[in-house]
């Protein structure tokens, strides 16, 4: 025998218990007794005293039908002579016999992670046939690939669960991960041959657990039998008959750190694979690398996996709030047209996604136009809830309901939801055709009115923000434009946009930036006052909305002498 | 942005059951949570909140403030607010809530009405 070769096979007894048992002769004699100087003894009357035999030959192995009557089979397969391969089972045509599988693994390389292992790969298929080591091979490279899947977390965790079986050839596996303790918690458990079993009924051994935890490494138990006594006696063992036992802690960063004294890991804990068995295992040095190799990959799966979940929700929330902020725009009145007594411009510029501002202009059914100009207190999703059901029930008012019990009523229902926290400072006006204009202002910055180059703020008149105090009266207030006349109506966000010294625009400087001009087309207004903005601020970022309506007085000329009569 | 940070010295005031609550920094959205809890904290017949070293107010402040004087009238217990600068002041009047509140140019002078 080679000196790189270790050769075994793992004997499955009847009760399914496994025994594993160098192959130290050539031939390796098999059969029932010692009479015929078996190097393995099988225990059933069935099995011929010479059954077979396996032989080495120029490095590689072969089994041989010594006398058993019923046949020799690999992996099914009846045969007479015929060529091992790592994983090959033998069996001898019986149920409820014994059972061999052939072990022959390479055990000079140090196989540190799964790139050196698929490195090996094409050594590995200038071999005839595919043994148990390239299977092996193969639920990593199957694992490397879900790191790159799209399949739910539920589904590649469960994946990595069955090939940590497969490998340790484990009754049942389990995935812990910590609560927000950091304590682990079983999350999911699968059993031998893909199947699902409750995590609940599953109670992994505490202790073997706590000592993978205490020395941040693996915990693998071949025989329990000759295990660490603190192992062995602990409760949960004895009372669940285990023998094997094997815990993999998983830690972010996957890397493993191989120190003098042990393998230690570093980064955040993301969980433990805890595997175990009522029958003995045995782990071929091959075994115990491609299961490291695992652990690796399982807990890069799990971070990854963990990443992706909350990149995932974290987009799912991007569009959510981007679905917010189409349906907010959507409800802002689309390409302002102008009214038929009325000239209408007006910008709306959230300073997030979604905002706190709106205007509308709308016709209401007795023909008079009303237009109005809200902000909601705070920015952002929750502000834009409150405008966006304050708009819906101001829309209301196109019917044309009175304004007045209509604030009153806003106003109330705000109060007592004062959970929402927060209120709107509304200017709301109804201009008739004549050019008397009503107006309700709820705590809102005076509209400037621009008339024959002065611009003045007459609108002080009002009654507090919608939302902050109950029981308010709202009053209407009215006034008369004459022709022409432009009102700028403004949210806070423009004269409290600051420049890179925290200086605020203030409302001086937008009056004295509409005084002295004369019936300037509203877009050009509206175009020279953003620019005015840009110029201050110097890219100073701004921490409010900025909301700007500009509505212009223009009856018709009977309208016009009928006013001024 | 100017310090967002505010300190809160709550003093007993010249009479009984009164409290004044110095605020040191500005009321905003960032430090209403500690104006909120101080507020909660007191419960004396009357709280004297002194504004003179809060150089302004946002609109998440006005509400708290708002929210302070309607918390203490439903336990009918008065709030009474001294010191405002002209900022604060004018933000107060816009919004049509000064009204609302007694409002004292001085704490002292808040003291001796608030009897």
């Amino acid at each position: 025998m080679s000196a790189d070769q270790d050769t075994s096979i793992e004997l499955i007894a009847p009760d399914r218990s496994r025994q594993t048992v160098r192959v130290a002769a050539s031939p390796f004699l098999i059969g029932r007794g010692s009479d015929s100087g078996n190097h393995l003894q099988l225990n059933d009357r069935r099995i011929s005293r010479q059954c077979a035999a396996i032989i080495s030959e120029g490095g590689q192995y072969y089994i041989e039908n010594r006398g058993q009557k019923l046949g020799i089979f690999v992996n099914g397969e009846k045969t007479d002579h015929r060529q091992l391969n790592d994983g090959d089972v033998i069996s001898f045509g019986l149920a409820d016999s014994y059972e061999i599988i052939f072990r022959s693994s390479s055990n000079g390389a140090v196989i540190p992670d799964m790139m050196t292992l698929i490195g090996k790969m094409p050594d590995t298929q200038t071999t005839p046939g595919t043994g148990a080591g390239l299977s092996k091979l193969n639920l990593l490279l199957e694992a490397s690939m879900l790191l790159h899947s799209t399949l739910p977390l539920q589904a590649v965790l469960s994946t990595v669960l069955d090939h940590a079986i497969a490998v340790t050839d484990a009754d049942r596996a389990l995935l812990l991960e910590p609560d927000e303790t950091g304590k682990l918690q079983p999350r999911f458990a699968r059993g031998a041959g893909l199947v699902r079993l409750p995590s609940e009924s599953f109670s992994p051994s505490q202790t073997a657990l706590r000592m993978a935890l205490e020395q941040r490494s693996s915990i693998i138990t071949e025989d329990l039998a000759q295990a660490d006594s603190g192992l062995q006696a602990a409760q949960s063992i004895v009372s669940q008959q285990l023998r094997a036992v094997v815990v993999i802690p998983l830690y972010a960063g996957g890397r493993t750190l191989t120190t003098e004294s042990g393998t230690r890991h570093r980064g955040d804990l993301l969980g433990a694979l805890y595997l175990d068995s009522r029958r003995r295992a045995a782990f071929s040095k091959l075994d115990r690398q491609i299961l490291d190799a695992l652990a690796v990959q399982a807990a890069s799966i799990l971070d990854n996996a963990r990443m992706v979940e909350r990149e995932r929700q974290r987009q799912r929330l991007e569009q959510e709030v981007n679905i917010a902020r189409d349906i907010q725009q959507a409800l802002l009145p689309r390409g302002l047209r102008d009214f038929p007594h009325l000239k209408v411009a007006g910008i709306n510029i959230p300073c997030l996604a979604v905002g706190g501002d709106y205007f509308d202009v709308f016709k209401m059914a007795d023909g008079r136009t009303a237009f109005l100009i809200a902000d909601v207190s705070g920015k952002g999703l929750g502000a834009a809830l409150l405008t966006t059901m304050l708009q819906g029930a101001l829309s209301g008012l196109m019917l044309g309901a009175d304004p007045a019990p209509m604030f009153r009523h806003l106003n109330n229902f705000l109060c007592e939801h004062a959970e929402v926290g927060r209120y709107a400072t509304v200017f709301f006006a109804i201009l008739h055709n004549d050019g008397t204009l009503e107006y309700i202002n709820a705590g809102h910055p005076s509209p400037l009115l621009l008339r024959s180059g002065d611009a003045t703020e007459p609108f002080t008149e009002g009654s507090c923000p919608v939302g902050l105090l109950p029981d308010v009266e709202y009053r209407v207030a009215s006034i008369k434009l004459h022709p022409e006349d432009t009102l700028v109506l403004f949210s806070d966000g423009i004269t409290e946009a600051v420049d890179p010294e925290d200086a605020m625009y203030g409302i001086d400087r937008l009056r004295a930036l509409f005084a002295g001009r004369v019936d300037p087309a509203l877009d050009y207004l509206q175009q020279t006052a953003l620019a005015s903005l840009r110029e201050f601020s110097r890219g100073a970022s701004q921490a409010d909305d900025i909301t700007l309506l500009l509505v212009r007085y223009q009856p018709s000329a009977e309208e016009a002498a009928a006013a001024s009569q | 942005m100017p310090s967002e940070k505010m300190q809160i010295v709550a003093t007993v005031g010249m009479r009984d059951r009164q409290k004044i609550l110095a605020l040191n920094g500005p009321l905003t959205i960032h430090t209403i949570f500690n104006f909120q809890t101080a507020v909660r904290e007191e419960s004396t017949a009357a709280v004297i909140i002194d504004f003179s070293g809060v150089p302004f107010m946002d609109s998440a402040g006005l509400g708290a403030l708002v929210g302070a004087r309607v918390a203490l009238q439903k336990t009918n217990r008065q709030l009474a607010i001294a010191g405002l600068n002209t900022p604060v002041k004018a933000l107060l009047d816009m919004s049509k809530v000064s009204s609302f509140f007694r409002i004292f140019t001085t704490v002292e002078e808040a003291q001796a009405a608030l009897a």
